[in-house]
């Protein structure tokens, strides 16, 4: 190794200019918005739509500066990410939005219990999902019946707590 | 001393069976959930608020007051266990602790954390008892005006005081208040950023982003770092207990610790770890075998754990006097209180002062708790760590799922809960600091009334703003807080790129 | 007795410098500690130039990756 410095990277990266652009967006959400409501400002001068409006100017200027920290390279670049178990667990999540209120709180978080371990490296998808069905199946007896939590129930629910 | 018997009360009340009963609960439940990797006191407290819901206010206080205690104790056995430091805390007590339980004092190190503790958490939760009521004092001639001017500069010092760049740090702070603009507009009724979608009128709880961020994320990113070695906890060998020469070495770091953590905890600016750093570098300088550090000192342990405690209950300074949050963490518990329909500051302690004094004693007795219980029972929790890690971040998911379920059972919320941990895991990865999305969120709101209120008082004159002398000297800070460090990294790049280029070897 | 009242004049002015160094060693310390724990906030590792004036071997914090 020679005594080089180590150079940060200097090349512009494109996730400077996505993150960018997200930020436009929603700083012209805020401004659309900041704009459309009624000015009810009273004494203050200052209406709903004032703050909204002022958060949506800044976000837009700060979406300008990253544009210009991005030109200037000084993005921040993320090592790099496996896409498998990512996915899983995001999928886990929505599987447990899906199945919440038709499948009740069990089978929900049960096939999100599932999904996750399987993504996190729990070798057999159904032996994850059915550990998980039984560990939810065990939450919601504890918080919905000692602590008086209400959770969703399903057809699990109904069956095994009856009602 | 009118403090002393207001203590005195709520100790009293505090020690009702039940009471004791729900701190238990709470201490157990915070230790078991800040025990596990990759959870913080932040986000214990944010898993574990749902539970606390259904109990009366007493009952919930003491709760959420032994999770938070338990969440800390929890996060130290973490560092001291786990092989993967990375995970813990507290990165100093990860330093020295690791190091004496290679050498098979864990026990120890396990213990002088926990006592130290307890010293800490004592001697703040006493200097908070004490030093609250002159705040307040100081406080009740604060006008709106100065109240925003105090808002804005706790925004400042949260986004971009310290840390590496003002930029990511303000666009977080921004995106939390972007996101604080969603639902109705508290002066007027007016709904705001709503989309035609009823349950955003209630607007975005923190509950809910903070657990999105801290656990999806999380969650999230280790998943997308992908399988290392597995994590590796190592075995508490020998006594738990510390020897003679253990606690003549360490009741001074205690005392330094807590005396260091406590200010540093109390101001508006405070990193969670900068008590911690100070302590050890602190301990060092002044340690009879300074050769030892790095090696396992076991003051390296000591005064770190008691700065960290100290550190956090510091925290409740303002919150409970002024309602300022400084750290995510007490983002979190604020929104807790607004939860019980309390809110935290001058007008609470002068309209409900028994609530108050009620939960500065619980702090006190679940800290007492904390340190009787959980000591013997440090083998449970070691046998939490060595879960394997895919079915830990199940579990950690699913809990996490259940505390917003619980607490609003809707698909928008869970969607939000999917959404905020996308952002999140953006967020780290891209180095975007998250404890700004959650201050900004939760004081966004706080510092839009202030500002409406003083502006509505002054019809509408802008320059009320900077019109008394508190007002403007808070505006003047906030603005060198936010300048000072921008000039000091612009210059401070070229001499450390010198540096490296002569540490290279 | 005579050598006694040597004794306070250039002691004080090695109080006065001592104070200097003293001040100017915490504040290089507590700078280098709120460095050190906001890069530690943002995942990130701390410089080894804070982790050394806070007493810590930048070779053995391993802490973070």
């Amino acid at each position: 190794m020679t005594g080089l410095p180590i150079e940060p990277q200097r090349r512009p990266d494109g996730a400077a200019f996505v993150i960018a652009a997200l930020l436009a967006a929603l700083g012209a959400l805020l401004v659309v918005e900041g704009i459309s409501l009624p000015d009810r400002g009273g004494y203050s001068g200052v209406g709903p739509g004032k703050v909204p409006l002022a958060v949506g100017l800044c976000l837009l200027g700060l979406a300008g500066w990253t544009v210009l920290a991005g030109l200037r390279g000084e993005t921040e670049v993320p090592p790099r990410q496996a896409a498998r178990p990512v996915l899983w667990v995001l999928g886990g999540l929505v599987a447990q939005l899906a199945l919440l209120h038709t499948g009740g709180f069990t089978l929900a978080s049960g096939a999100l219990f599932g999904c996750v371990a399987h993504g996190f490296g729990a070798r057999r998808l159904p032996v994850a999902l059915g550990v998980g069905l039984v560990l939810a199946g065990a939450v919601y007896a504890v918080f919905d019946g000692l602590l008086r939590l209400t959770l969703p129930a399903g057809p699990v629910e109904r069956l095994i707590f009856g009602g | 001393m009118g403090t002393f018997d207001l203590l005195l009360q709520g100790l009293a009340a505090a020690l009702d069976p039940m009471l004791l009963l729900y701190a238990l609960i709470g201490v157990t439940l915070g230790t078991a959930v800040g025990v596990l990797p990759g959870i913080g006191p932040a986000l214990t407290v944010a898993l574990l608020l749902p539970v606390t819901y259904g109990l009366d206010p007493a009952g919930s206080l003491i709760m959420f007051a032994g999770i938070y205690y338990g969440g800390m104790y929890g996060g130290s056995t973490t560092s001291i266990l786990l092989n993967t430091p990375g995970e813990s805390a507290s990165v100093i007590t990860a330093l020295e602790g690791n190091r004496m339980a290679r050498a098979g004092r864990g026990g120890p190190a396990l213990a002088t954390a926990a006592i130290g503790s307890f010293v800490a958490g004592l001697i703040a939760t006493l200097g908070l008892a004490f030093l609250a009521p002159w705040v307040v004092k100081f406080a009740l001639v604060f006008g709106p005006r100065d109240y925003f001017a105090l808002m804005v500069l706790a925004f400042i010092t949260v986004s971009s005081a310290f840390g590496d760049s003002t930029l990511r740090g303000l666009t977080s702070l921004f995106v939390g208040l972007a996101l604080a603009c969603v639902g109705i507009d508290q002066l007027t009724g007016q709904a705001r950023l709503h989309f035609g979608v009823p349950q955003l009128l209630d607007g975005i709880e923190v509950t809910t982003l903070a657990v999105a961020m801290f656990a999806v994320g999380e969650a999230l990113f280790v998943a997308g770092r992908g399988n290392g070695a597995p994590d590796e906890v190592i075995a508490v060998r020998g006594s738990v207990w510390m020897t003679r020469a253990d606690w003549a070495r360490s009741w001074r770091p205690w005392l330094r610790g807590s005396f260091i953590g406590f200010p540093i905890g109390a101001l508006p600016a405070g990193g969670a770890e900068i008590g911690t750093f100070l302590s050890y570098a602190a301990e060092k300088r002044l340690a009879r075998h300074p050769e030892e550090f790095g090696q396992g000192a076991i003051e390296g342990v000591a005064g770190p754990e008691a700065a960290n405690n100290a550190s956090a209950a510091g925290t409740l300074v303002p919150l409970l006097t002024l309602g300022l949050p400084s750290t995510a963490t007490a983002a979190i518990m604020l929104a807790g209180f607004q939860q019980f329909g309390l809110q935290p500051g001058p007008l609470l302690f002068a309209t409900n002062p028994q609530l108050v004094w009620s939960l500065i004693a619980s702090l006190l007795v679940a800290n007492a708790m904390l340190l009787v219980l959980n000591l013997p029972l440090v083998g449970l929790w070691v046998r939490l760590l060595t879960i394997p890690r895919p079915w830990l971040y199940a579990g950690i998911l699913l809990f996490a799922t259940l505390g917003t379920i619980g607490a609003n059972p809707s698909p928008v919320e869970l969607a939000m809960l999917l959404a905020f941990g996308v952002m999140g895991y953006g967020m780290r990865l891209y180095g975007y600091p998250i404890a700004p999305v959650v201050v900004g969120l939760i004081l966004g709101p706080m510092a839009e009334q202030q500002l409406r209120r003083a502006l509505s008082i002054a019809q509408g004159d802008v320059t009320t703003l900077v019109s008394s002398p508190v007002s403007a000297g808070l505006l003047a800070v906030a603005a060198l807080a936010l300048v000072v460090p921008m000039i000091l990294r612009s210059r401070g790049r070229g001499r450390v790129l010198a540096q490296v280029a002569s540490d290279a070897d | 007795m005579t050598r006694t009242v040597a004794h306070t004049r250039p002691q004080a002015g090695l109080d006065l410098a001592r104070i200097g160094t003293a001040l100017r060693d915490f504040f290089t310390v507590v700078a280098a500690a709120i460095d050190a724990s906001r890069a530690i906030e943002d995942g990130k590792r701390p410089s080894d130039a804070a982790l050394r004036q806070l007493g810590i071997n930048p070779a053995s914090f391993t802490a973070v990756r």
